[in-house]
Formats: C-alpha cells, sequence, structure tokens
C-alpha cells in the first residue's frame, strides 16, 4: 500500500504533505507539553520495535503472507499523538531509505497507513471501549480499530489513485479493500494477540499516560 | 550479528559514494521534482532523465542488477492502474488501441506511462542515494539541512535500535522453533502476538534506560548534535554540472 | 577534600520498595572502592545517586565538595556513570556521535570535542572505532565504548555498574588491564558480584537490604 512517487497528482499529494506534517507538528508539541525530554528516546526505541515487528510475518493462504502496520497496537500503547510521531518516523525511513513509497506521496501514506491507525483507530478504540468495560472492551475495541483502520487505509489510497486521474474508483476501490478486508483480520489478529498477552504479563503497560 | 538489509553497499568507494550527503540530498530532491513536474508528452526529456540517473549509477559503480531488483517495488502499483486503463479516458477515439476485448484510449495509455516512466526513474534516483549513503550520514545531512532536531533524534534512536530489536525476535523465533516447529495458522497469531508483546515492554523500559544515560552525560532537553560534514571540491563539481545538466534538458530538449 | 561524601542516604521508589535505608560512605581522592552485594541489594540505586539521576529523598550527598542538591549540573560533569549495559549507553548511530555526545552537551568547541573523542578512544584501545556503526561492535568492544563515552567528559570519578559482567575469561583480562589503568588516574566506585573487582580495589563493603553491612577485608569475609 507504498505508493511510489508519480502516482498522486500535485494537487493531491501537495496537500496531503501538508496535513500530515500539520499533525505531526502538533504531535510533537503536545509530546513536547507534556513528556518533557523523556520522550526522545522513548519515541525513537518504540519506533525501531514497531519497524521490527512489521518484519514478522504470518501465513494467510496460498503461500503469501502478512504483518501488521502497528498504528493502533502503538496507539493504545501511548497515546494517538506520541503514535502518530512514531508512526511518521517509521513511513519517513522506509520511503528514503528502503524506498517504500515515494517522497512526494510520503505525505500520503503517513497518512493511509500511520495517522488514520493512530487517530481515528484510537477514537474507534475509545468508544468502543465506552461501550464494552473491562478487559474484554480492550481486546475488542483494538480488534475493531485494527480493522477498521486497515480498511480505510487502503479506501484512502484508492480515492487518492481516483482522484489523481490514475486509476478510475470502480477499479482501484474494489481492488484495495478487497484483499485488505483479509490482510485487516490478521492485523486485528495480531494486535489482539498482543494486548491479551500485555493484559495477561504486563498489565501496568497498558496503564502508561497516554498522549 | 551483522545485518545487511540497511547500508548494503553504502560503504563501497566510489565519487558518488564520497560526496557530501546534503549534496546528494539536494540533488536527489530536485531531480524528483523536475521529473514529476515534466509533462509526459515531453519523451525525450524523459530519455535524458534516464541516461543521467544511469551514468550516475555506472559511477556509483553499485551493481545494476541490485538496483533493477530493488526498483520493483513499485510493480505492485504499476499493475493496479495498468488494470484500470480501459476505463479512463474515455472518449478519445481516434487514437484508441484495441487489445482484445478492450479498447485503451491514448490518453489512458499517457497515464499509464506517466506513472510507469516517472515512478520508476524517481525510485532509480532514490536507490542511488541509499545504496551510497550510510544511514548515520544521511541524517547529518538531513541535520544540516535543517530537518527539525526532534525527527534527527528519534531517527537515530530508531536506526540505533531496530538491529536490537531485530536481534531479540531473532532469539525468540530460535527459540520457538526449537519447542514448537510446525504450528496452526491461531497458534501462529498467538505466539507472534507474546513476541511482539515481550519486545514492547523490552522496549519501553529499553527507552527509560536510555534516557537515564543521556541525562547522565548532561542531556537536559536541548538537542545538540555533532556532525562531521565539510564541502570538498568534489561536491562543488557535481553539484554544478548535475544543476547545469537539469537545466539543460529542461531548456534545451 | 574528599571525592565522595554520603551521609545518611535513603532511597524509595515510587511503587515503594524501599531500595536504600541509610548509607553511610565516605571515598577518598585516587582511591578506588568497590561495593559487592546480593541482587536487588541496592547497589545501582546507590551509583544513580553519584551523578544525580535520582532524586535526593532524604540524607545528604557530596562530591568533591559541591553538595548534589544545588550543584547537579556541575556534579555530572565531574561522575561519570557506566552502566550496565552497554547497549543502554551507547544511543548515537556512530561510535563518534556516541563518544561526543557527553562533550558536546557541556558546550565545547567543535576542535575540543573531536580531541577528546580521540583521546578516550584511545584510552579504551579504540583508536580506529571513530566511524564504525555502534551495532556492529562484539559486546567487550561496546563495553570499552560505553566506557570511552563517559571518559570524553573528563571526570574525575568513574563510577562502573557492573562492568565485568558478561565477559568472557579472555575479555575480563583485557579488561581488569584498562580498569588497572584509569584507576591511576580516576576516583573509582565498582559495583559487582565479581570478587576479583575486589582485588583491584582499595576498599569493598558489603551491601544488603539497603544499608552497608559492613568493610571487608579479604574474600572469605564475605559469605559469613
Ligand atoms: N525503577 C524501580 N522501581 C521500583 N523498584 C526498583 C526500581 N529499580 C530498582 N528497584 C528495587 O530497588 C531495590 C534495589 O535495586 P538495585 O537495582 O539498586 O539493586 P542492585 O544491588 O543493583 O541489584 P543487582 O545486583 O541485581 O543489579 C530492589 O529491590 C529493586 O527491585
Ligand atoms: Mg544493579
Amino acid at each position: 500500500m507504498h505508493i511510489p512517487d508519480g502516482f498522486l497528482s500535485v494537487a493531491v499529494w501537495a496537500s496531503l504533505w501538508v496535513v500530515a506534517m500539520l499533525i505531526l507538528v502538533v504531535a510533537v508539541w503536545r509530546t513536547n507539553k507534556k513528556l518533557g525530554d523523556r520522550h526522545v528516546p522513548l519515541l525513537g526505541v518504540l519506533a525501531a520495535f514497531i519497524f521490527a515487528a512489521q518484519m514478522l510475518n504470518v501465513p494467510v493462504a496460498g503461500g503469501t503472507s502478512g504483518h501488521m502496520l502497528g498504528g493502533v497496537l502503538i496507539a493504545v500503547f501511548v497515546g494517538p499523538l506520541a503514535g502518530s510521531i512514531v508512526m511518521g518516523s517509521i513511513f519517513g525511513v522506509q520511503a528514503i531509505f528502503f524506498q517504500d513509497g515515494g517522497i512526494t506521496t510520503m505525505g500520503a501514506n503517513i497518512i493511509n497507513m500511520g495517522l488514520i491507525g493512530t487517530i481515528l483507530g484510537y477514537f474507534i478504540y475509545q468508544s468502543v471501549k465506552k461501550v464494552v468495560k473491562g478487559d474484554r472492551g480492550m481486546i475488542i475495541g483494538a480488534g475493531v480499530a485494527a480493522w477498521i483502520a486497515v480498511v480505510l487505509a487502503s479506501a484512502a489510497c484508492a480515492f487518492e489513485l481516483a482522484a489523481s486521474g490514475t486509476s478510475p474508483l470502480g477499479i482501484a476501490l474494489p481492488a484495495m479493500v478487497g484483499i485488505h478486508v483479509i490482510i485487516g483480520i490478521i492485523e486485528a489478529a495480531i494486535t489482539i494477540a498482543v494486548i491479551s498477552f500485555v493484559l495477561k504479563t504486563r498489565a501496568d503497560l497498558l496503564k502508561l499516560p497516554k498522549i | 550479528m551483522k545485518h545487511h538489509f540497511l547500508d548494503q553497499h553504502s560503504n563501497l568507494h566510489s565519487p558518488i559514494h564520497v560526496l557530501d550527503p546534503r549534496v546528494k540530498i539536494i540533488a536527489l530532491f530536485s531531480f524528483l521534482f523536475f521529473i514529476i513536474f515534466t509533462p509526459i508528452t515531453q519523451a525525450p526529456k524523459f530519455a535524458f532523465y534516464g541516461a543521467l540517473v544511469f551514468s550516475i549509477i555506472l559511477i556509483s559503480r553499485v551493481p545494476l542488477k541490485f538496483i533493477l531488483k530493488r526498483s520493483s517495488v513499485i510493480v505492485p502499483f504499476v499493475l493496479l492502474v495498468a488494470v484500470g486503463l480501459p476505463f479512463l479516458g474515455g472518449g478519445d477515439a481516434a487514437g484508441s488501441y484495441n487489445i482484445g476485448i478492450f479498447r485503451i484510449t491514448h490518453s489512458a495509455l499517457l497515464i499509464f506511462l506517466n506513472v510507469l516512466v516517472k515512478s520508476w526513474l524517481c525510485v532509480l534516483a532514490m536507490i542511488v542515494l541509499t545504496t551510497t549513503t550510510p544511514f548515520p550520514k544521511l541524517l547529518n545531512g538531513f541535520q544540516r539541512l535543517k530537518l527539525p532536531k526532534i525527527f534527527i533524534m528519534i531517527l537515530s534512536f530508531m536506526y540505533r535500535f531496530i538491529f536490537i530489536a531485530i536481534d531479540e525476535f531473532g532469539r525468540m523465533r530460535r527459540a520457538r522453533d526449537a519447542r514448537a516447529p510446525s504450528l496452526g495458522r491461531i497458534q501462529h497469531v498467538k505466539i507472534v502476538g507474546c513476541m511482539i508483546g515481550t519486545l514492547f515492554a523490552k522496549s519501553y523500559e529499553r527507552g527509560e534506560r536510555v534516557y537515564t544515560a543521556m541525562r547522565s552525560r548532561g542531556f537536559n532537553g536541548e538537542i545538540k548534535l555533532t556532525h562531521e560534514l565539510e564541502f570538498k571540491r568534489s561536491d562543488i563539481f557535481f553539484f554544478s554540472s548535475f544543476f547545469s545538466l537539469l537545466i539543460l534538458i529542461l531548456v534545451v530538449v | 577534600m574528599k571525592a565522595i561524601e554520603i551521609k545518611n542516604l535513603h532511597y524509595t521508589y515510587p511503587d515503594g520498595t524501599k531500595a536504600l535505608r541509610g548509607i553511610n560512605l565516605d571515598v577518598e581522592r585516587e582511591e578506588s572502592i568497590c561495593l559487592i552485594g546480593p541482587n536487588g541489594s541496592g547497589k545501582s540505586t546507590l551509583l544513580l545517586h553519584l551523578n544525580g539521576i535520582l532524586q535526593l529523598q532524604r540524607g545528604r550527598v557530596r562530591v568533591i565538595g559541591m553538595d548534589l542538591r544545588k550543584k547537579t549540573r556541575e556534579v555530572r560533569s565531574k561522575v561519570g556513570l557506566v552502566f550496565q549495559n552497554p547497549d543502554d549507553q551507547m544511543f548515537m548511530p556512530t561510535v563518534f556521535e556516541d563518544v561526543a555526545f557527553g562533550p558536546v552537551n557541556m558546550g565545547l568547541s567543535e576542535w575540543e570535542v573531536k580531541r577528546r573523542v580521540r583521546k578516550a578512544l584511545k584510552a579504551v584501545g579504540l583508536e580506529r572505532f571513530e566511524h564504525r556503526s555502534s551495532h556492529h561492535l562484539s559486546y567487550g568492544e561496546k563495553k570499552r565504548v560505553a566506557i570511552a563515552t563517559v571518559l570524553s567528559m573528563e571526570p574525575e570519578i568513574l563510577v562502573l555498574d557492573e562492568p565485568t559482567l558478561a565477559l568472557d575469561p579472555w575479555m575480563k583480562k583485557d579488561f581488569m588491564k584498562l580498569l588497572k589503568e584509569l584507576k591511576k588516574h580516576h576516583t573509582m566506585v565498582v559495583a559487582g558480584h565479581d570478587l576479583d573487582l575486589m582485588k583491584l580495589c582499595n576498599r569493598t563493603y558489603l551491601l544488603n537490604d539497603g544499608k552497608i553491612v559492613k568493610e571487608i577485608g579479604k574474600k572469605s569475609e564475605i559469605f559469613k
């Protein structure tokens, strides 16, 4: 889902860059205020952690495998804004160092695969938690949020391509969403597995200050 | 443990490798902009852009096969666009082509060429940058180009601890395989969940300890960084010739 | 003037663990002392105080005559603290940047920073390692770089938490030699379970349950 350079029109990529940067600047400013200088190493180490976690593959079907994005997971642990900084750093590094996604399209990729999970996903997680109480609420909320975040990410990607005139919505949307309805299940399954494990072994880590 | 997925080939010696990272970053970004903003109808220009990238690849001595293989990351998106082609740019009957039952218009073909050529040239240029510049140097470059220090710092930590995190996953995976070599899918997800959860706990604690270590070495919130960059004559030469060529392509071709 | 004076130091962690319960300790200049004791006896907690990392709760700590409470910054530039795990201490991408981190924070000039980095790396025997990536080093090399990161701040007092932990016998032999060398120019406080460290030091104290139980002369006395 990493959109390379050249696939989005100038109007689309430029505006998404602006939006992504605005959100990240606000996130940095707020984390700075809340955590002081303590967040600097913490966010770096957590970015390394998500990055490594993304390299763990789970077999899907027919020899293919999927891995997680981790946006919802990190937001559940450290909150939406701190999580956004982590995800922004990851997709920046992936674009520049691994060519997973382009430079002009970096804003779009950060929003699709990162911020939708950390901000929208976190909002969904919180909403579910209000309805379903206790640990079950946490697990179900995170799972649902993870699945929705992945599906929304693929839909956003399709809309961006369509708005750029590179692929008609009628093709891009079903193609992208169709695949990610399944990939989202993996994301949800891993997110649920991680959170149930942490609930059992280190429940204190789920009570960290959320930013 | 050694890791080769990052910084591969970036410690070779070539005229491109020794360039100041700032020069390479600015050159790359301008190159991307030239490509993105050139209309696809001006085909000869793209031939020259391509020639420029490939001559730099040649000078850099990074194996061409490696670069080409890596540039295949754009393929899924190119395919996605290809599938949509018959449904794009309707109306332009004069220049349309028939492939089986599908009719692809001239304008749709242009859209396809547009994404294919541009994304490929851009990705090649990106690969040249990262295969000729080690990560820490690139960070130094971005730092001198005034990327906010907080991001530089977070990226430094990220680079430093990625390897440790991957090693830790590797150890856990070996431990898992030793005890439970073949697992069902649900079991597999559960175990990946445990591994990620364990690593999160370790990472969080590491973050706290690193902060302590930073404070004990005089860190008090203000990020100060070192760099060891100085422009050399070769940098100025590369920079001026690269830009002259770009502008030449823009004006003359 | 004494290098370190600790009077009646208490410390309780936020979760209520009483880690230190009245520590009294004086260290003369150029002296080296060793703290031994079982796991959880409070060694690391005590060492973290010497550098002002943990906030003083009760008691008094003076370093080279300076009150820790009032002059934390100055004390930090005099006391170099080497952590147990080198991966926590080395957080920058390259060895150079890591060793330079302290001096840069002290606001030294670029030239002076470079001089200090070279000197520190030379002292630990890693002159050619400046441009290496931190993650490509062996464990023993990392331990040495960790010491260099502290030496570059030119501290008068070196504080080492379990410096010989997890070293193989050959590496340890080299490492003890390095410590012996460093001892000549620094006041040293070392914590560890390692009995060889005792031989290196002028005095050894046994810690237990947050208190200094006694001073130890010979190895055989420890387990009494
Ligand atoms: N961050 C912390 N929060 C709460 N309690 C802590 C913390 N760090 C240490 N403790 C507790 O304080 C006590 C003293 O710990 P300390 O790390 O100083 O012991 P130590 O002598 O260094 O042990 P070791 O030989 O295992 O390194 C222990 O009971 C420990 O569990
Ligand atoms: Mg200890």
